[in-house]
């Protein structure tokens, strides 16, 4: 009995080892992450690569930004500015913070100081904006994606630790970082990994084209539907006169994200903001967070458009795709008024330093 | 539950846990019944139930005709039998295919009528365990095995949760004596199983549900794609529903293997068959020799007197096992068209019989028809509809060059590389070399190929193909 426990050890011990080394040769023999089976980001990742040298600064985020920041709108405000800037829209239906992480990070991997041609069209600024308001995971349903699995390193396992407070729940708190630590097995185990390697879907062009049509430059625009028109109406008018505000704190991982990024980008002065997307739900509670957010390089601002008290005029029904999503012409007023509002904030705490130095 | 789940493995585990701790065979047994209705119901409950009811049925039926001696009484026990699985599954799969041929049929006579609304839920494995049910009261009927008296072991033989939604089809007489004695295994053996389950998990997951995506692509829409591109999804199609088919028999096959049955091969290389006959002794064999016996036979198999009569049997057979893979004409279309080339090949043989000299020449040119005729018939398989498979028979017969959309050009070589593989591999007698390895050197690499399998798991796991048969 004791011969055969010995056996069945040893052969669980070369099991073990035998899928380690080839684990980790894969493992290794693995380019880019961020590129495998990337789903929906592979159309984001195209357009990013087409304005690399050309474009500064980019927003990132969820369906929410993907849906409400207008780059044109964004750099047609910030113009003559000391912000001045050519802006993409790099945010990602069903994306998290632990993506938009990743993809502000290939961002400046491959960003260009703009350069200095003194010219009045010039871009002066390279700014980052990030959602503070997006999920710190993907959903359950997309745990056995590459897409998730791919990006899903001990990194990431770390900035999602740091997404976690003691005030949370337990529950929210375990969720969280459950979800990461079994994403970075699966991450590490490079399942899916090596097909999607091979196996590489074609970009969807359809898709492409929808984010690129009119200089859109990542903006995805939905049109409204009569039934969706009637629903939205019913939402608005039926919103109690005063909304509820809740306050949001600042967790620890939004301040060290900025320095993850700064330390990693190539270029200086880069010039961060948070912005916190409006939905109408707003119109019954919404969330209170901070103006601005400290770390170690200094202060940035927190732009809160999910406030119907200070920006009435986005809470109506023609800026509207669905209750939760901004139509074209929403995201160009949001993205004006976040634009203006950053230009304030900005005049009041000292103009940034022109980009690249 | 798909055998290449995370539950399934979960539940396997805590399957193989109990049943070897479980010290009787009558233990085993009733844990083993307990755990293959758990399994099916896991799909729909209620489908259990009919499980339960339809095998109770067949139980009852075969223990009767064993007990009386009356000819007629034991007809009509037999077609009692038949009547009750043949109704259950021609009302489960083939009613919409028959109100549909009848309204289609009726406005072409310019009747106007309008099929029923309602829609009826397939019961996975439904064709597989119907059949397995009608080979035992057959078998019993024709004093070829004695009935089951127990009803526990009968309800087990009926649902034995390996092979219960998609195969291999077993034979009572092959898995019934294995009932009684109290299984074991032997390293050898497991070792085996446990090659042939990661074989049918590579066969199924990377290989055969990465190629599917292409194959849709192409399928669902062909007008746009280039006669190339047509012709590489067709081979791209006759790989996956091997490796999908054949990868669901294997880890049957080492599942069953695992708990101490064993199981009939249900696919030996049919890709390398070098003629259709050949191709069906080697492909789904446990449903060939199924409708060989109890559909050919019945019929009069070969007449030696009349051949015309032989291919008569031969088509109709045929045309019944393309209806049993699917309730739509193009199944029966396909069925009919192996019938034919198996007749084809017959006339062939009898004109100009093989002589020694041409031997090697004969089986390379009959491997080569064999293996386009068959990638054709896929065509008519795979084709949601008969216009879709005219366009794709078109391209592949190069009378229709298409339009300008392609797909990986590559993907062309994966068909020859993956039977070069298969080709090697027999002529090394690869699975004999593994399974000889000591423990140690096995555990090995059987830990590096599944860290290559499980880094070749596609975007989204597919069912397979053959649950909606």
């Amino acid at each position: 009995m004791g011969q055969f426990k010995l056996k069945l050890l040893s052969a669980v011990v070369m099991f073990a080892v035998g899928f380690v080394a080839v684990a980790a040769v894969i493992h290794l023999s693995i380019g880019n992450g961020l590129r495998l089976h990337a789903d929906i980001r592979s159309e984001k990742l195209q357009l990013m690569d087409q304005w690399q040298g050309k474009a500064y600064s980019a927003a990132f985020g969820s369906s929410h930004v993907h849906n409400g920041f207008d780059p044109r709108s964004f750099d047609l405000t910030l113009a003559g500015s000391p912000l001045q800037t050519r802006s993409l829209n790099l945010a990602i239906a069903g994306g998290s913070q632990t993506e938009q992480r990743v993809e502000a990070l290939a961002f400046l991997k491959n960003l260009n100081a703009p350069p200095k041609i003194g010219s009045a069209i010039e871009s002066r600024s390279c700014m980052v904006v990030l959602e503070l308001g997006a999920g710190a995971n993907f959903t359950s349903d997309h745990l056995m994606h590459p897409r998730s699995i791919n990006i899903y390193d001990l990194d990431t396992v770390r900035f999602v630790t740091q997404l976690t407070t003691p005030e949370m729940g337990l529950k929210q708190r375990v969720g969280r970082i459950g979800y990461s630590v079994l994403a970075m097995v699966l991450h590490y185990v490079n399942l899916g990994m090596l097909s999607s390697e091979i196996f590489a879907p074609v970009v969807d062009n359809t898709m492409f084209k929808e984010e690129t049509i009119d200089d859109r430059r990542g903006l995805y625009s939905t049109p409204m539907s009569p039934k969706i028109h009637a629903a939205l109406e019913k939402t608005i008018s039926g919103a109690p006169a005063k909304a509820e505000p809740v306050p949001q704190p600042l967790l620890p991982g939004n301040s060290t994200l900025l320095e993850e990024l700064t330390a990693a980008s190539p270029v200086k002065h880069l010039t961060f903001a948070y912005i916190v997307m409006p939905m109408l739900s707003n119109l019954r509670s919404y969330p209170v967070t901070p103006e601005e957010i400290k770390w170690s390089s200094g202060v940035s601002p927190i732009v809160d458009m999910a406030r119907p008290d200070l920006y009435p005029e986005l809470y109506q029904v023609k800026y509207w795709a669905d209750d939760a999503h901004l139509n074209e012409q929403g995201a160009r007023l949001m993205t004006k008024l976040m634009a203006e509002q950053l230009k304030r904030w900005f005049a009041a705490h000292g103009e940034p330093e022109r980009c690249g130095g | 539950m798909l055998f290449v789940e995370l539950r399934f493995f979960i539940f396997f585990a805590i399957v193989l846990l109990v049943y070897w701790s479980l010290r009787t065979n009558n233990a085993r047994k009733w844990f083993i019944l307990l755990a293959s209705y758990y399994f099916y119901g896991s799909w729909d409950w209620r489908f259990a139930v009919m499980l339960l009811v339809l095998s109770t049925g067949d139980w009852f039926f075969a223990l009767r005709l064993t007990q009386i001696d009356d000819g007629r009484l034991r007809k009509l026990y037999v077609s009692a039998s038949l009547f009750m699985n043949l109704s259950v599954l021609a009302f489960f799969k083939y009613f919409h295919f028959f109100v549909d041929s009848a309204v289609m049929f009726a406005q072409q006579l310019h009747f106007q009528l309008s099929g029923p609304t309602i829609k009826i839920i397939l019961p996975v494995g439904v064709s597989f365990f119907t059949f397995q049910s009608l080979s035992y009261t057959i078998d019993v009927y024709r004093r070829e095995i004695p009935a089951v008296e127990s009803l526990r072991d009968y309800l087990m033989f009926s649902s034995f949760f390996p092979q219960l939604v998609a195969g291999p089809i077993v034979r009572p007489k092959y898995f019934v004596p294995q009932m009684s004695e109290k299984r074991s295994l032997t390293l050898d053996q497991i070792k085996q199983a446990m090659y042939l389950f990661l074989l049918g998990y590579i066969k199924k997951v990377c290989i055969a549900d990465n190629l599917s995506p292409y194959v849709d692509r192409v399928f669902n829409h062909p007008a746009p794609f280039s006669g190339f591109a047509s012709i590489t999804a067709t081979w791209l199609y006759t790989i996956q529903i091997f490796c999908d088919f054949s990868g669901y028999s294997d880890m049957a096959i080492a599942v069953a293997a695992l708990l101490g049955y064993k199981l009939v091969l249900n696919f030996d290389a049919p890709y390398l068959a070098d003629s259709i006959q050949e191709f069906w002794k080697r492909w789904h064999i446990s449903l060939s020799t199924w409708i060989r016996d109890y559909i050919y036979i019945s019929l009069g198999g070969r007449n030696k007197k009349n051949r015309l009569v032989t291919y008569r049997n031969l088509l109709l057979t045929m045309l019944g096992g393309g209806l049993w893979h699917g309730a739509a004409w193009t199944f029966v279309v396909w069925g009919g068209a192996h019938g034919a080339g198996q007749v084809v090949r017959q006339e062939f043989n009898l004109h100009a019989p093989p002589s020694p000299r041409q031997e090697l020449l004969r089986r390379i040119v009959g491997w080569f028809l064999t293996l386009n005729f068959v990638c054709l018939c896929w065509i008519l398989f795979r084709s949601s509809n008969f216009s879709t498979a005219l366009v794709m028979i078109k391209r592949y017969l190069l009378l229709d060059h298409g339009g300008t959309e392609t797909i990986p050009l590559w993907l062309a070589g994966i068909g020859p590389v993956l039977l070069a593989c298969q080709w090697a591999m027999r002529r090394i007698h690869f699975e004999a070399r593994m399974c000889s390895m000591n423990l140690t050197n096995f555990a090995l690499a059987y830990g590096a190929t599944w860290a290559l399998a499980l880094s070749m798991l596609p975007l989204g796991y597919r069912p397979f193909i053959y649950f909606q048969f």
